[in-house]
């Protein structure tokens, strides 16, 4: 999974470099959701301090 | 502050987003540290933050080219912030992850590194005259050699982490706690 973000942002560059700008933006998007969902994946240990 | 003013700027932001993922090599390397999923995931934050930069350069100066630099940048400060959080009440045994530089985790580094990027967004925003139309913004331009340099530098860092994280983490979730390269 970690790996295929780094390759859609690698593809995300590679489209906007490309002239591809609205592709690119979309890659960028769906790169940074899916960035968002594993942060959340991966926060699961409880922390020790009180809010 | 004029549009072309504002691209070489943005040139220079792109090569600065570089420097702290070149340093997260050397210690990767240098010291045989293995990054966590949470690093990594803020290496991810910085390269979403570089293809905003690149686009501005691409392109010329758009909102929306910024808004790619700020939707990264908080995403990489939360993930920052919750590994700061983790370390935060050092216990025998859990001095954080990795050893520290110049007296800080890389975590918290990179959440200065967030923050800064945040603030520099804001800064920037004031300048009106750099905005330019859609009709402008909508092909691509020449690019100055400098700019070139920062864009492929910017690409073989994310190529080489597509690369070392297949290498680190394979078909697999990344572990927690990685000690070892799983594919070697």
């Amino acid at each position: 999974m970690m790996t295929l973000l780094f390759i859609l942002f690698a593809t995300s560059m590679w489209l906007g470099w490309h002239g591809k700008r609205k592709p690119a933006i979309f890659v960028f998007l769906v790169t940074i959701a899916l960035c968002a969902f594993w942060f959340k994946h991966h926060a699961t240990s409880e922390l020790h301090i009180d809010l | 502050m004029t549009p072309t003013f504002a691209r070489k700027l943005n040139v220079i932001f792109l090569i600065m987003i570089c420097i702290p993922l070149i340093g997260a090599y050397t210690i990767q390397f240098g010291r045989g540290e293995f990054p966590c999923p949470l690093c990594l995931l803020q290496r991810l934050a910085m390269l979403g933050i570089a293809c905003g930069a690149m686009m501005n350069v691409r392109y010329g100066i758009r909102a929306s080219h910024y808004g790619m630099c700020m939707i990264s940048a908080v995403l990489g400060a939360c993930i920052s912030t919750r590994q700061i959080l983790l370390h935060i009440v050092p216990e025998p045994g859990n001095t954080g992850y990795g050893s520290a530089v110049m007296g800080m985790h890389l975590y918290t580094w990179a959440l200065l590194i967030f923050i800064a990027t945040i603030l520099i967004l804001g800064v920037v925003f004031l300048f009106d005259s750099q905005f330019e139309s859609k009709e402008a913004t909508s092909k691509t331009r020449s690019v100055p050699a400098l700019g070139a340099v920062a864009f492929w530098l910017a690409f073989g860092i994310t190529v080489a982490n597509v690369c070392t994280t297949f290498l680190e983490c394979g078909f697999k979730q990344c572990p927690e706690n990685p000690t070892s390269y799983l594919m070697l």
